[in-house]
C-alpha cells in the first residue's frame, strides 16, 4: 500500500522522479531517462532498505522544500546541496527518520550538483514500460511524465523493515565520493573518431573544456579547443550511447548525458566511460571543467567491472 | 558491402555501433533489420537492446555478462545466414494516415508551395502519392524517420524551429518526411496534421510505425478528421 510521503512545497529548479532508466524501448524512439548520477542513486536506495534501483527524487541544484506528510526513513547521496532537517543540518549518505510535519529543504550548493532523495520503500509512482524514472522529453514516465511542482504529493510504496532496522545506515566512508569541478574522465575514442585529423583528436584528448551554463540533463555543452571534422563526411541519424562526445559543426562538443535521446546525427569523437557519468553529473553549469583521457577498450572494461563491484560489496553499506 | 561483411566499433564500454552499409536505402534497411531481429531472437544473455539508424545498428549490451568478442562473432553470424531466426523477406505492412492538408493545420503548405514553384494541390499530391519507408524510430517515442521525398517537395528545414508543434503534424525537412506524434520543438514544414495518435505507451501496439513499414498518406477533409478524432480511443485495427 503506497503512503503519502512527502508535499512539495518548493520544487526547486529541477526536481524529478527518476530510477535506473527505462531500458528495452530505444527501439521506439523511448529515451532511456534515469538518474544522471547513477552512483549515488543506488547508493542513497541502499540505505533505506531499498533495492538499488528504486524510484528517488532527482533534486538538482538547490531549492526544494518537502514536508514529510507520514513517518518516513530517508537518505541523500549526491552533491553536498546543504540539506536541513527543521534548521539542523542532515547528515548526507545516512539514513534517518522524518516525522510528520517536519520539513526538509536543499539550501544551497556545497559540493558537487545533484542529489538523490530516497525513501524507504520506493517513490511510488506507476511503473511505465518496466521504469519509474521521468523522460521529460517525451513526457513519459515519473510523475505525469513531468518535474515535480509545489503541491505535488509523493507516495512512497511499503519499507523492506522497521525505521529501527533501516534508520542509521550509512555509506562506508571509505567510499564517499568527494565531487571536484575539474575533473578527468576516462573515454574511449570513437565510433567516428577517423572521421577527425590526428590532430584535432589529440587537442581534444590534451584540451580542458568548460561546462557552460547552456548544460543539462540532455548534455554538457562543452567550450574549449575546437575539434575540426575532416570534409568530406556525411553523418547520418545512428543510435546514441550516455557519454557520448558528439561534435557539431562549430567544432564545440556535447557530452550527452542521462536526458539523451536514442538516436543522434553528430559524429562521436569518443564516450566517457561508465564509472565517470556519476563525476560528470556532479559538474555545474558554468563552473565545472573537464579533461579527456583516452583508455581501451579492455582498460574501461576492466574499470567498469571494479566499479560494478564496489557498488555490489556487502560491506558498503554499514 | 558484401552480405555478411559489415564493420565495427566500441561506441563506449557498453554498447557497440554495428556498420551495415555505405548507402541509405532499402537494401541498407533490410540488412540493419536482419541483424536486429536476427540478434534479438538469440536473446543472449547480456544483449539488452538494439538501436536501428539509417545504415546502422547500436547494440547495447552488459559486457561483464556478454564479451563484445562474442556479441561481434553473434552478429557475424546472423548476417552469414546462420545464427537466430532471421526472417525471411516479410512483405512490409502498409499504414495508411490520414492527414487534413493545409490551413491551420498546414501552416506551411502555402510557403512550401511558393517556394517550390507549386500548387498547394499539387504539393499535396506530390506528398501524398509515394508510399514512404520507415527507417527507424527515434527522436521522440513513435517519431518514425521515413524517406524519401519527392525531389521537388525538397527544402531546408525552418531558420528558426517552432517552440511546440501540434501533436499529429506532419512535416517535411529536406528528403525526409514525418509525423510529430507529441508537442515537441521542432524545425520542419508543417504539411498537415492526422487524428492518428502515433505513440501511446497504453495501447497495444504502443506505436502505430515500425521500422519497415510503407507509409501513404492520404488527404481528408475537417468533417472527417473531426469524426476520426472523435472515434479514436480504442486499439487501432
Amino acid at each position: 500500500m503506497a503512503r503519502p510521503a512527502f508535499l512539495v512545497r518548493r520544487p526547486g529548479p529541477l526536481t524529478s522522479v527518476q530510477d535506473l532508466g527505462r531500458y528495452g524501448y530505444q527501439y521506439e524512439g523511448v529515451a532511456p531517462a534515469g538518474a544522471a548520477d547513477p552512483f549515488s542513486l543506488w547508493v542513497a536506495n541502499r540505505l533505506v532498505g531499498n533495492p538499488p534501483g528504486e524510484a528517488c527524487l532527482e533534486v538538482t541544484s538547490f531549492g526544494l522544500e518537502v514536508e514529510a506528510l507520514g513517518p518516513v526513513v530517508v537518505a541523500i547521496g549526491g552533491g553536498d546541496l546543504d540539506a536541513a532537517v527543521e534548521g539542523h543540518p542532515a547528515t548526507l549518505w545516512a539514513s534517518f527518520p522524518m516525522q510528520p510535519g517536519q520539513r526538509l529543504v536543499f539550501r544551497a550548493l556545497r559540493q558537487g550538483f545533484r542529489a538523490y532523495l530516497a525513501v524507504a520503500g520506493g517513490v511510488a509512482v506507476p511503473s511505465l514500460l518496466g521504469s519509474r524514472s521521468t523522460d521529460l522529453l517525451g513526457h513519459l514516465g515519473g510523475l505525469a511524465g513531468r518535474p515535480l511542482r509545489a503541491g505535488d504529493v509523493v507516495m512512497a510504496a511499503e519499507p523492506t523493515g522497521t525505521t529501527a532496522d533501516l534508520a542509521g545506515r550509512r555509506l562506508d566512508p571509505a567510499r564517499r565520493p568527494d565531487w571536484q569541478q575539474e575533473v578527468e574522465v576516462s573515454s574511449l575514442v570513437g565510433p567516428q573518431a577517423d572521421w577527425f585529423s590526428q590532430e584535432s583528436v589529440a587537442i581534444f584528448f590534451s584540451g580542458t573544456y568548460r561546462v557552460t551554463p547552456a548544460s543539462d540533463r540532455m548534455g554538457l555543452r562543452l567550450e574549449g579547443p575546437a575539434v575540426v571534422i575532416l570534409p568530406g563526411q556525411e553523418m547520418v541519424s545512428e543510435g546514441t550511447p550516455t557519454g557520448a562526445v558528439q561534435v557539431p559543426g562549430d567544432g564545440q562538443p556535447i557530452l550527452l548525458m542521462a536526458g539523451r535521446q536514442t538516436v543522434g546525427g553528430y559524429p562521436k569523437l569518443a564516450v566517457a566511460a561508465t564509472p565517470d557519468l556519476p563525476v560528470l553529473a556532479q559538474l555545474r553549469p558554468g563552473q565545472g571543467r573537464v579533461r579527456f583521457r583516452a583508455i581501451t577498450l579492455a582498460g574501461a572494461h576492466h574499470h567498469l567491472a571494479r566499479y560494478t563491484s564496489v557498488l555490489e560489496s556487502p560491506g558498503l553499506i554499514i | 558491402m558484401g552480405m555478411a561483411t559489415f564493420s565495427w566499433q566500441p561506441a563506449g564500454d557498453r554498447a557497440i555501433l554495428f556498420r551495415l552499409a555505405e548507402q541509405v536505402g532499402d537494401e541498407a534497411a533490410d540488412r540493419v533489420r536482419r541483424l536486429l531481429e536476427g540478434l534479438d531472437s538469440l536473446a543472449m544473455a547480456g544483449y539488452q537492446e538494439a538501436v536501428p539508424g539509417y545504415t546502422t545498428l547500436l547494440v547495447h549490451y552488459n559486457p561483464l555478462v556478454l564479451g563484445p568478442d562474442r556479441l561481434v562473432a553473434a552478429a557475424g553470424a546472423v548476417l552469414a545466414g546462420g545464427g537466430g531466426d532471421a526472417t525471411a523477406a516479410v512483405a512490409p505492412r502498409l499504414v495508411e494516415i490520414p492527414v487534413l492538408y493545409g490551413g491551420e493545420a498546414g501552416p506551411d503548405l502555402a510557403v512550401v508551395a511558393r517556394e517550390t514553384g507549386l500548387a498547394e494541390e499539387d504539393v499535396v499530391a506530390r506528398h501524398s502519392a509515394r508510399c514512404y519507408r520507415v527507417y527507424f524510430l527515434g527522436f521522440i517515442p513513435g517519431f518514425a524517420y521515413m524517406g524519401s521525398l519527392d525531389r521537388r517537395l525538397v527544402l531546408p528545414r525552418l531558420a528558426t524551429p517552432r517552440q511546440a508543434v501540434p501533436p499529429g503534424s506532419v512535416g517535411i525537412a529536406g528528403g525526409q518526411t514525418g509525423v510529430y506524434p507529441t508537442s515537441s520543438p521542432g524545425g520542419w514544414r508543417l504539411l498537415g496534421r492526422t487524428p492518428r495518435v502515433m505513440y501511446d505507451p497504453q495501447r497495444e501496439p504502443r506505436s502505430l510505425l515500425r521500422p519497415g513499414d510503407q507509409v501513404r498518406f492520404y488527404p481528408i477533409t475537417v468533417d472527417q478528421f473531426e469524426a476520426f478524432a472523435a472515434n479514436a480511443g480504442g486499439g487501432e485495427a
